[in-house]
């Protein structure tokens, strides 16, 4: 076996344009194995989280993982960590494409930017070599144009490009940061911080491809991916028809959030912007990210209004630009993804909060003269993409929007709180809570807010107990099977809570979710077992592995709690309690008592004190945190 | 025969198996199948009988990102 790698450590003052390298041990890296762990690790050590999330006292750190860049189907994503804009807890987010791979590949685990350069600039990777690189003639440029410049200017074309677009720039509490203008680390703002530093872009030349510890096993594990895709319908279907598969469906069930959650489908419509229709209709081609036989990525074209360069839209776009705004049509939600893409904007948050104004009008709010003289009933289409451009550029009624929908809310005043559908201020993700209970449960406690993808989904658990489904998620002990996918018992919350703790490995890992995980995905835990094996000689157990994303988990709730967050802002909206009053779900509601006798459960399953909602003592010691508690000697 | 499948009735030919139905509605096998409140186990989808009069739910555990 391997030892450990040591993990190579890329550090950029922008203030003073000084780069250097450091190298983090293999011992504590073992700790922090790559991604949102070794991000949230370093920021801790990097920065007081009272810091202003805009200020040059944030850090921006991208980190991928010892795996990333391995020749196997979702080894190549890229985590971004600091602290959010938005929310003014943890920022995290990760994106897929061939940035990360090459990231990985040049050598570096992670790249460290602190301080704000005078000017714009970027930062440009060559192997060992980095430099900053003027900017300014690519400021304010969208996504599609500032890669073609930056690539004519360098001269070559084997680079990938992660950068921000206006929506950055300009400091959009939601902005992402694109990579081959279709990969989004797109939650949590951290486009804004990469705006706030002036930092446009980080470009990579490609680098050489590795090779695994133990190249024959290695193959055999990385093209059983033929076989397992034959077998796996749930994955194979996620190929043909993108995220966006089930959209339909969750209509049909009544679960699908409708005019900024106040409904949980559209009457009429539904079909118009599922992936079904998209495949049949405006869908050119399936896009990959590094050495990934699934192609889930849209590409789609409309001829003078969509162009192929931005991809197309996932079910979270289809969603928020579609049922939460009341809108059916395709085109526009497909420009609506087009023109977050360009301008580097989220486009969860950013629908969300446009569903959130068209409420506000509704409810006479906000008039035509707060709108800039535009008709925001749910339903109006077109007013969608004048919107995105507004808020992109911050212009008019944009610039209230480019707050989000809370901040929006609190300066519309008192009654618009409770129509910003968020946790702690990040825009919900389209999986309901009242028929995800234990997603719901995840999105009141995971501290970056809202998340989909941070634990397991409760519909897995109605499978039979031979399912593949079932069966692996028993490795990390979960045995209880429902009969529907309501209910919220104790062991619920004890699945939400492993769940959530093996998504986090995987975000630390650096994985795809629809490709490694504890159910329905391509390969399960032994499976990850025997990636971290072949893959790099590390001889690793389940485990060390959930001990990882238990660690990862408690180091950002610690964060938390050191800006001021307390078990308070673990709620969901109040609309979630009140049950439809028609459609398929009519009658269906979340119960308040019972949501939060399981908080109170997870609080205690996870080792957190459960009047502060903040780990003890006890847990961050039982996790090799103790070097948080000399860091602070009050915590206790 | 007749089969109410999540909630609507339906006529199936005789001897009809819970492999067929599933097929016949594009359903993959990765749904939970209750027959009169009963899970079936995934392993006897494709040989399990039908009756005339079974209550048959079936659910797509759904799924998005």
């Amino acid at each position: 076996m391997n030892i450990f790698p040591d993990a190579k450590i890329l550090e950029v003052n922008l203030s003073t344009s000084i780069i250097t390298t450091r190298l983090l041990s293999g011992e504590i890296y073992r700790l922090y194995p790559g991604g949102s762990a070794l991000g949230v690790y370093l920021l801790l050590q990097e920065m007081e989280p009272e810091n202003d999330a805009l200020s040059p006292a944030n850090t921006l750190i991208f980190t991928v993982s010892p795996l990333t860049g391995l020749p196997i189907s979702g080894s190549s994503r890229l985590n971004i960590t600091a602290k959010g804009p938005l929310t003014g807890a943890i920022g995290d987010s990760q994106s897929g494409g061939f940035f990360p791979a090459h990231l990985k590949l040049n050598g570096w685990d992670a790249v460290v930017f602190r301080g704000r350069a005078e000017r714009p600039v970027y930062l440009y990777i060559n192997g060992d070599e980095a430099v900053l690189r003027d900017a300014q003639n690519v400021w304010g440029k969208v996504t599609g144009e500032a890669e073609a410049i930056i690539r004519t200017e360098i001269g070559v074309n084997d680079l990938e490009i992660a950068q921000i677009g206006p929506g950055g720039e300009n400091l959009v509490k939601y902005a992402c940061i694109i990579n081959q203008c279709t990969r989004a680390n797109g939650r949590t703002g951290m486009g804004a911080v990469m705006g706030s530093k002036n930092l446009k872009a980080v470009v990579l030349k490609k680098g050489k491809p590795t090779k695994a510890y133990d190249v024959d096993k290695f193959k055999e594990l990385a093209t059983s991916v033929k076989t397992r895709l034959v077998e796996n319908e749930a994955v194979a279907g996620l190929g043909k028809y993108g995220t966006d598969g089930d959209l339909e469906g969750f209509n049909n069930e009544g679960f699908l959030a409708t005019n900024n959650w106040t409904a949980g489908h559209l009457v009429e419509g539904a079909n118009n912007i599922t992936g079904t229709t998209m495949y049949e209709t405006i869908l050119k081609n399936r896009d990959t990210c590094f050495a990934c036989a699934v192609r889930c990525k849209r590409v789609v074209e409309i001829p003078g209004v969509v162009d192929p360069l931005y991809g197309g839209p996932e079910y979270e776009t289809c969603a928020a630009f579609g049922s939460y705004c009341g809108v059916t049509d395709l085109e526009t939600v497909a420009l609506c993804n087009q023109l977050c893409n360009m301008y580097g904007l989220d486009t969860i948050s950013c629908g969300a909060t446009i569903a959130f104004a068209m409420e506000c009008y509704e409810k006479g709010l906000i008039t035509r003269e707060d709108t800039d003289g535009l008709e925001l009933n749910f339903g109006n289409h077109r007013a969608l993409p004048i919107l995105v451009e507004k808020i992109a550029k911050r212009e008019g009624f944009g610039r209230l929007l480019a707050e989000g929908s809370l901040r929006a809310a609190l300066q519309i005043g008192q009654d618009a709180i409770e129509l910003s559908i968020s946790v702690k201020g990040l825009e919900l993700p389209a999986h309901m809570p009242q028929f995800k209970p234990a997603v719901g449960l995840i999105y009141a406690v995971n501290s970056f807010g809202a998340d989909h993808q941070s634990s397991e989904h409760d519909g897995f658990l109605v499978l039979p107990p031979d399912s593949r489904e079932r069966q692996r998620l028993a490795q990390i002990g979960i045995w209880k099977g429902y009969d529907n996918s309501y209910e919220l018992d104790a062991e619920k919350v004890r699945f939400a809570l492993a769940s959530q703790k093996y998504f986090s490995i995987l975000d630390s890992l650096c994985l795809c979710q629809f490709v490694w995980g504890p159910s329905w995905e391509l390969y399960g835990p032994t499976d990850l077992i025997d990636l971290c094996k072949y893959g790099l000689g590390w001889d690793t157990s389940l485990y060390e592995l959930m001990l990882v994303g238990e660690r990862r988990i408690n180091m950002m709730r610690y964060f938390n709690a050191k800006a001021g967050f307390t078990k308070e802002d673990d709620q969901l909206p109040k609309r979630l309690f009140e049950a439809f009053n028609d459609g398929p779900s009519k009658g269906v509601q979340l119960d308040k008592a019972a949501f939060e006798k399981a908080k109170e459960r997870y609080y205690e399953l996870a080792g957190w004190d459960t009047k502060t909602g903040s780990p003890t003592e006890a847990t961050l010691i039982g996790l090799s945190l103790d070097w948080l508690l000399e860091k602070d000697l009050t915590w206790s | 025969m007749e089969l109410k499948v999540n909630h609507k009735l339906i006529s199936v030919p005789a001897d009809y198996t819970l492999g067929l139905l599933l097929k016949s509605m594009d359903f993959s096998k990765s749904v939970a199948v209750f027959i009169n409140s009963q899970q079936i186990l995934m392993r006897d989808y494709d040989h399990y009988k039908l009756n005339e009069k079974d209550s048959v739910t079936i659910i797509k555990p759904l799924a998005g990102g």
